[in-house]
Formats: C-alpha cells, sequence, structure tokens
C-alpha cells in the first residue's frame, strides 16, 4: 500500500498526507502546487523536511532514499560516467545484475551504453534513468513527467512494459504527469494535491471529475472492445446498450476492458439525433449538472450510468436553452475519443 | 663537471620533496575540509574561511617569524612540538613542511572549495538518486567530477610550495640536504655573484613552472572532451 505524510517549510510550506492501494497512483496538481517539490522529499532528497512518515512511522531521508526512486524531469546523472557504468555500478551496488540486460531491452537502452549522460536527448536521458531507478528494485517509484519528452509511439510501447516491470519486482508507483492521458492510463487511483494538502485520494473516475473542474475537463469512458471491423483503424467498444467508435491505430482483441478519454470540449450537444452527418459517435444522454466556467459552460451529462462531460459557450447554453434534466444528443468524432490500454 | 653541482642537485630535490609531501598532505586535508564547509555550511563557515586565506595576505617572513618564535623551545607551544615530533622544529625538513602547509593552504583550498560549491551538490544529488551512501558519493563521483580543480589545485599549491622563500629562510635557514631549497641556493649564489649557477638554477625553476602550466592545461582539455 502507498502510505506517506509528508510535511516541508522549504522551499515551500506543504502538508501531504496519502493512504492508497499498491499500484499505481496518479498525482493531480495545478502547476507551482509543490508537486514535484512533495517527490523530492518522498525520495529524501529535502533534508529540511520536518516531517516523513511512511505507514505510520518516522523516517529519515536518508532511509527513504534507500527505499525509493525517483525519476525527475531532468534526471540527475553522473555526467563522467558512461550510461554502461551508471547500470554496471549500480546494479553492483544493489545487487540487481540479474535485472539489468532485461531492463536495457525493455527500455531500448542498448545502443546509448558507450555514451555520456551530456550526450543524451531528453527522452533517452529519461528511459536511462529509469532503467536504472528500477535497477534498485525500489519499494516505491516516483515518476515525475517521466513522458514528457517521448513522442506518442514510445510511450505507447513504453507503457504497458513499465506496468509488468512494477508489478513483477512489486513496486508502487506514484506518477505526475501533466497530461492526463497518461495517467487515466496508468493509474486506477488519483490523489489530489491543493496548497493547504491533498484535498482527494481514491478512486480515478471520481478523482478526475472532481479535478477537472479547474483542468483542461475531459471524461474517462469504461467498455469493451468488440471484433474490429473490415475498415482499417476503426475499432467499436461496447459502451452499455450503445456503440462507441474509436479512431485508433491499435486494435485490442476483442473482450479487452478499454479505457477511453473524451475531452469535454470536443463534445457537441444538439436537441436531436442528427442525420446525413459525418459524426460517428451519437449517444442520448440527460443532463444532470451545469456549471459557469471562465471557459464556457460545463455540462455534466448522464449516459449509460456513465458521466460525460462537454463545454459549451454560453450563447449555445442560451439558444438550446440547456437545463438541469433535460434529454439531449451527445455528438462526437471518433477520432476525439483516445484509447487507453486496458487497465 | 656535471650541469648542476651536487649541492644544487641536492637543494632541487630536496624542494621537489617538500613540494610534493606538501601537495599530498593539503590536498587530502582540504579536500574532505571544503566538502563539509560546503555541504554542512557550519556556523563558523566564513570565520574558517577568513582563517584559511590569512597566509595569502599575510608577509612570508611574518609568518616565518611567528613560526620560529611557535618553534622555539623555551616556550610551551614550542616544547611540546618538539616532544611530538621528537625532534628540534626550527632549521629542519619539518619545520619547513609545517611552514609550507600553512603558506600554500590558500592555494590548496580555494580551488577545491570553489569547485566544490559549484559542482558538488549536483553531483552528491545524481549519487543520492542513484541509490549510493555518503562515502561512495564523495569518493567515486564527488572528486572525479571536480577533476579539472583537483588538479590544478594540486599544481599550484606544488608550483607555489617550489617558490616559495621567505618562510624557509626565517625558520629553516640555509642547511645542506635539510632546509637548503632551490630558491635559497639561488639567493646564495647570487649573493656569491656565481651567475653561472645561479642562471642555472633559474633555469630549472623556470623549466619546471613552465611544465607545471603545461600539465595544468593539458589536464583541463582531455575533461572538456566530451
Amino acid at each position: 500500500m502507498i502510505d506517506f505524510d509528508v510535511a516541508l517549510s522549504a522551499p515551500l510550506a506543504l502538508r501531504a498526507r496519502v493512504r492508497a492501494q499498491s499500484g499505481w497512483l496518479g498525482l493531480l496538481g495545478h502547476s507551482g502546487v509543490g508537486k514535484s517539490t512533495l517527490l523530492r522529499a518522498l525520495a529524501g532528497l529535502n533534508p529540511a523536511a520536518h516531517r516523513l512518515r511512511v505507514e505510520d512511522r518516522a523516517v529519515t531521508p536518508a532511509a527513504l532514499a534507500r527505499r525509493v526512486s525517483l525519476v525527475s524531469q531532468t534526471p540527475a546523472l553522473v555526467d563522467h560516467w558512461t550510461v554502461a557504468r551508471h547500470l554496471r555500478r549500480v546494479a553492483r551496488h544493489h545487487q540487481s545484475g540479474d535485472l539489468s540486460g532485461e531492463l536495457i531491452q525493455d527500455l531500448g537502452i542498448d545502443g546509448l551504453r558507450p555514451l555520456y549522460p551530456p550526450q543524451l536527448s531528453g527522452g533517452q536521458r529519461r528511459r536511462v534513468a529509469l532503467a536504472l531507478a528500477l535497477l534498485r528494485r525500489p519499494r516505491l517509484l516516483l515518476l515525475d513527467e517521466p513522458f514528457s519528452a517521448l513522442d506518442d509511439d514510445s510511450r505507447h510501447r513504453l507503457y504497458p512494459k513499465l506496468q509488468t516491470l512494477t508489478r513483477r519486482l512489486g513496486c508502487d508507483v506514484v506518477l505526475v504527469a501533466h497530461q492526463i492521458e497518461d495517467i487515466a492510463r496508468l493509474c486506477d487511483q488519483v490523489a489530489i494535491l491543493e496548497p493547504d494538502g491533498v484535498s482527494y485520494c481514491g478512486a480515478l473516475l471520481p478523482g478526475l471529475r472532481r479535478y477537472q473542474g479547474r483542468a483542461s475537463p475531459c471524461s474517462v469512458l469504461l467498455g469493451e472492445a468488440l471484433p474490429a471491423q473490415a475498415e482499417a483503424c476503426l475499432l467499436p467498444v461496447a459502451f452499455g446498450e450503445r456503440t462507441l467508435w474509436v479512431r485508433t491505430p491499435r486494435l485490442p482483441p476483442s473482450g479487452t476492458p478499454v479505457r477511453l478519454l473524451l475531452h469535454a470540449d470536443d463534445v457537441a450537444l444538439s436537441l436531436s439525433e442528427l442525420d446525413g452527418v459525418s459524426l460517428m459517435n451519437q449517444l442520448p444522454a440527460w443532463i444532470t449538472a451545469l456549471t459557469v466556467q471562465a471557459g464556457g459552460v460545463l455540462v455534466e451529462c448522464q449516459c449509460e450510468g456513465q458521466s460525460i462531460q462537454a463545454r459549451v459557450t454560453v450563447r449555445s447554453r442560451q439558444r438550446l436553452a440547456l437545463r438541469d434534466g433535460m434529454a439531449v444528443t451527445l455528438l462526437f468524432k471518433a477520432s476525439a475519443l483516445s484509447l487507453l490500454t486496458a487497465g | 663537471m656535471p650541469w648542476l653541482a651536487s649541492g644544487d642537485a641536492q637543494a632541487l630535490l630536496l624542494t621537489v620533496k617538500l613540494a610534493a609531501t606538501t601537495t599530498v598532505i593539503l590536498v587530502a586535508v582540504c579536500l574532505p575540509l571544503a566538502w563539509l564547509l560546503v555541504r554542512r555550511d557550519p556556523r563558523g563557515r566564513s570565520l574558517i574561511q577568513s582563517l584559511v586565506m590569512l597566509p595569502l595576505v599575510l608577509p612570508p617572513t611574518v609568518l616565518g617569524y611567528y613560526l620560529l618564535v611557535a618553534f622555539s623551545p623555551a616556550h610551551p607551544p614550542g616544547s611540546m612540538l618538539a616532544r611530538l615530533f621528537d625532534q628540534q622544529l626550527a632549521f629542519s625538513f619539518t619545520g619547513i613542511l609545517i611552514g609550507s602547509l600553512i603558506y600554500s593552504l590558500p592555494f590548496a583550498f580555494r580551488p577545491l572549495e570553489a569547485a566544490l560549491q559549484q559542482s558538488g551538490p549536483a553531483l552528491d544529488e545524481a549519487g543520492r538518486v542513484l541509490g549510493f551512501p555518503a562515502w561512495y558519493r564523495f569518493l567515486f563521483i564527488v572528486i572525479p567530477g571536480i577533476r579539472p580543480a583537483l588538479v590544478s589545485a594540486a599544481l599550484l599549491c606544488f608550483a607555489h610550495t617550489l617558490g616559495e622563500f621567505g618562510v624557509v629562510l626565517m625558520i629553516g635557514g640555509n642547511i645542506p640536504g635539510e632546509t637548503r631549497v632551490l630558491s635559497v641556493a639561488l639567493f646564495e649564489h647570487v649573493e656569491q655573484m656565481n651567475y653561472q649557477a645561479a642562471n642555472r638554477l633559474a633555469l630549472a625553476m623556470m623549466a619546471i613552472a613552465v611544465i607545471t602550466v603545461l600539465l595544468s592545461q593539458w589536464s583541463g582539455r582531455r575533461h572538456d572532451r566530451f
């Protein structure tokens, strides 16, 4: 289980208490709220932390540093060591030589072995740091924006490998990611960090909904992959009684549970179903809440027992006379849905 | 007749021995001391820094005079030191070694402290993130990481001890094989108007200085390769 309690006064005042199940925990919070600071303290890198408790026991920064690995946005490596020497020395120190071959393979860093850290690109550096972090066989792995320098293709290849590796090594993960997609894809639980502490810690979907009021709002839909048609790159997904169409190059086998991400700005509302449009997804739903925001009106809808958010302009709301409990049709393109791998 | 008279060769050997011993001891002491100051930032840090810098501004003869007084067996510090080293310190090799250690201290300490201040914390953190203990990080990550500064501190310290004159003359005098270093020998040749020998000694010292500078340049360039 992931259970810690941290209080800091420098570089910023912060108090965070998190108690969650084992596995992947996403840490959400606005920039500057102290997510990276919290991770550094958890990795034992803040000697000024005046409260560090793990599983209800006080620990020292040095003890944390032994059991916790951190991969930060710009991971620190030793500039005068080659990648190979990093791997060798870390493996020797943590008696994990048996693991290194597999990690090198999985993270695709074999060709980087003769290079020095200043010769690595941002993405390469992070992959090396990730391999080294796992090579330490940590109890807890902290990932601070680990994927932001990777292109979509490498991310999609990296995610399942990372999940398998952490499960096999039995290490829990706390993930900070700018893109909600990454968190929705990898984590089953989220914690929301605010200036006065952790305001939510629990299951993914309620957490995302709660957080989205302030960030770029989006919904995560749960469904099950259906047999893919001959049409290239189009996946039908069973969504309750309805079928959603997803444009994706990766077609999972039929019957796989899938998560779909839908940005509220990509959803349009209509008072009736439309004929003669290219939009592939039209869902009957009813409105459960309307919230006026700076960016427009956030419309919370219910469909097949799941919640979907749409964001429209104040003008559209007036034109359609949207109100609570009203039946509407949600419209979005097949390409608006992004497929997150099965959890 | 050999190029250097045997007395001068002896002085050259003695000088190199003095400079090498001073350099090794100073680097070995200054590295952990400077790292402690940078890491812990203790309350007396600026006081320690000022004390370390003092020999830089103090006239060497003044330093030599106070050391001579301190070494005098008539007073407590001198008698205690004499018992500790089991010998009279004034006019001995150990005596001029102690003088050199104090005199060259800032030249070893300053570059090391500056380098550790600049890149030490980042190197240390890289090691910490990789899960290495403190002693390992210091020995295998921090020290190799500041190698150019380490080399330049050692060379500066060596070169500076080679040219030492005032302190040695005050506390060591001019005893062949014991305290007669190159600069003292050179001075003596000039006093006796033996300019040929003086020329050769000066040339030898010049050569050592040039080699020192070249070595420090070469070591800096090797580190810049990547």
